[in-house]
């Protein structure tokens, strides 16, 4: 897998692809039993630092963790003694961020995430169940959207407006707009294709 | 005994904390009431105006008119640019005509509000994902407003930026922002006149409504109330952090299958789970969006499942991620 590939992965998670490439890389996704692996390991590296473990297992806490158990050593520096527990976050936090700095380039390569994986109840973990849908994605044509599913989605949006009851008439606007109806917005926001379309 | 030195450093620090979150307190109070006075203002004023509309690389401009009075309140928005398009509200009563191709007319309506006014009291508590803060103030449409800093601490739900006019706190400009501090959505009055007197001829709708088809919607049956939340029938998996279940409604839909509708707040933002008997052949799973509302559709156990609401796409997907792995968990078992 080439570089220009792994940067387009990493543009997809961000949600940064124009939608013609977003719907050509989710086709080559489909196919690409690597690019898929490569897929995973992202989500499993953002759910991570989002702290999405359910088992509450992760890099910047696991570290953080570890270095409460550092049995207390005294400073050589003149640090004071107030200061210390900050700075201890401090540690932390730039390992944690050297772990965000360095999953492009090492710890991917080298497939970490066959020991994560094991780790149960995560969020965006693969299982084998989500590897059928992920090997899969079948991005959802814009076209997809007829009149009736519009004035379907239209007719709940309504719905819920009223019954939330909300600020006033903005909530109406998009309806009176006639703002189009997109199949998945992945465009300013992180996008799983599993969700794109599941087939069940 | 520790130095004079840390002692003086501790009580500078601690002073320091307690100042910050002195003035955190008072801008939240602030906040609050502005939000107070503008939920108020939107709904309690007489006003027309003409109102511009931003997303992405599209503008359309709207007209507004708004009544209230001892009948309680009336509204008409309609489009100025492209479809001919028209929202009625009456009290609780809502009318949606649509022209163009297929012409239609869109109706429903609730028993009660379900709720009048969103839990804003559940910002101030310390677990609040929201950080408000007073902004500045600024000149929209030939009135002074002061600006309202509404900020996400999380992925789950947008920011909001308000300009409320000073004197009554009527809503002038609302841009919705996305994680990254940008607009997504931004819609700002052009001219306003307030506190005027409407007729009722400009709240007649200009589209015919006998002219149109009407859409069978949901329809509310006498049965249907607001049920306690602890009896919903059925629930998500899971629902992103600080989101609450404030509201169970169920009803009968247009073609008179029931339904349940679940509402989600987390204080401002919030979107509903419908739960109907499925309809469709189709079972796939998939993400839509209107503008900056989501709406995820899904089957679980022979249920037709729809999540609705003014969200980022990742809580809807984190709804619908949990269950599209039940569905298939029950399916393998």
């Amino acid at each position: 897998m080439t570089d220009s590939h792994q940067e387009q992965l990493s543009c997809l998670m961000d949600g940064e692809l124009e939608p013609q490439a977003q719907d050509f890389l989710l086709r080559r996704l489909a196919g690409d039993e690597g690019m898929s692996r490569r897929w995973r390991r992202y989500h499993l590296v953002r759910a991570c630092l989002h702290k999405e473990l359910e088992s509450g297992h992760c890099i910047a806490e696991s570290v953080s963790q570890a270095l409460d158990r550092e049995p207390a050593v005294e400073p050589a520096t003149t640090m004071p003694r107030w200061l210390r527990p900050v700075a201890g976050g401090a540690i932390a936090a730039s390992v944690a961020l050297v772990a965000i700095v360095g999953i492009n380039s090492s710890l991917l390569e080298r497939g970490q995430p066959e020991a994560a994986a094991e780790q149960p109840g995560f969020v965006s973990q693969p299982t084998p169940l989500d590897r059928s849908f992920a090997q899969q994605p079948v991005p959802v044509g814009y076209s997809e959207v007829t009149p009736e599913d519009r004035q379907r989605i239209n007719t709940y949006v309504l719905r819920h407006n009223q019954a939330s009851g909300g600020s006033g008439f903005i909530p109406y606007l998009p309806i009176v707009t006639g703002a189009p109806v997109e199949a998945s917005s992945g465009q300013r926001t992180d996008q799983d294709p599993e969700l794109v379309e599941q087939e069940h | 005994m520790p130095a004079p030195g840390i002692v003086a450093r501790l009580v500078a620090l601690l002073a320091l904390v307690v100042a910050t979150s002195g003035a955190a307190e008072t801008d939240h109070e602030q906040v609050r009431e502005w939000l107070d006075r503008m939920g108020r203002a939107v709904e309690t004023l007489n006003y027309r105006g003409v109102l511009v509309h931003w997303q992405e690389d599209r503008v359309e401009s709207l007209r507004i008119i708004h009544r209230a009075d001892e009948n309680g309140f009336r509204e008409r928005i309609y489009s100025l640019d492209g479809d001919r398009r028209e929202i009625l509200r009456d009290g609780e009563s809502i009318r949606c005509l649509l022209a163009g191709d297929q012409p239609l007319l869109m109706q429903t309506q609730l028993t009660s509000r379900l709720m009048p006014n969103l839990p804003i009291n559940r910002l101030e508590r310390p677990e609040s994902v929201y950080q408000m803060s007073m902004g500045d103030s600024e000149r929209v449409a030939g009135m002074m407003t002061r600006i309202i800093e509404i900020n996400p601490l999380d992925q789950y739900r947008y920011g909001y930026r308000l300009w409320l006019e000073k004197e009554t706190g009527m809503l002038l400009r609302s841009a919705l922002m996305n994680e990254q501090g940008r607009a997504l959505q931004q819609v700002s009055f052009a001219s306003i006149e307030l506190g005027v007197p409407i007729s009722d001829a400009e709240l007649e709708p200009k589209l015919d409504p006998e002219r149109m088809t009407e859409l069978p919607v949901f329809d509310d049956i006498p049965s249907s109330r607001p049920t306690d939340p602890d009896n919903a029938s059925w629930l998500p998996p899971r629902v992103p952090p600080n989101f609450e279940l404030v509201r169970v409604e169920t009803g009968q839909s247009g073609d008179g299958d029931g339904f349940e509708q679940l509402v989600f707040s987390d204080g401002l933002a919030s979107f509903s789970i419908y739960v109907e008997a499925q309809v469709s052949a189709d079972r796939r799973s998939r993400i839509k969006s209107v503008g900056p509302v989501h709406v995820y559709s899904g089957s679980l156990d022979g249920k037709q499942i729809t999540i609705v609401g003014e969200v980022p796409l990742m809580a809807v997907q984190y709804v619908g991620l949990a269950l599209g792995r039940s569905a298939e968990l029950r399916q393998s078992q």
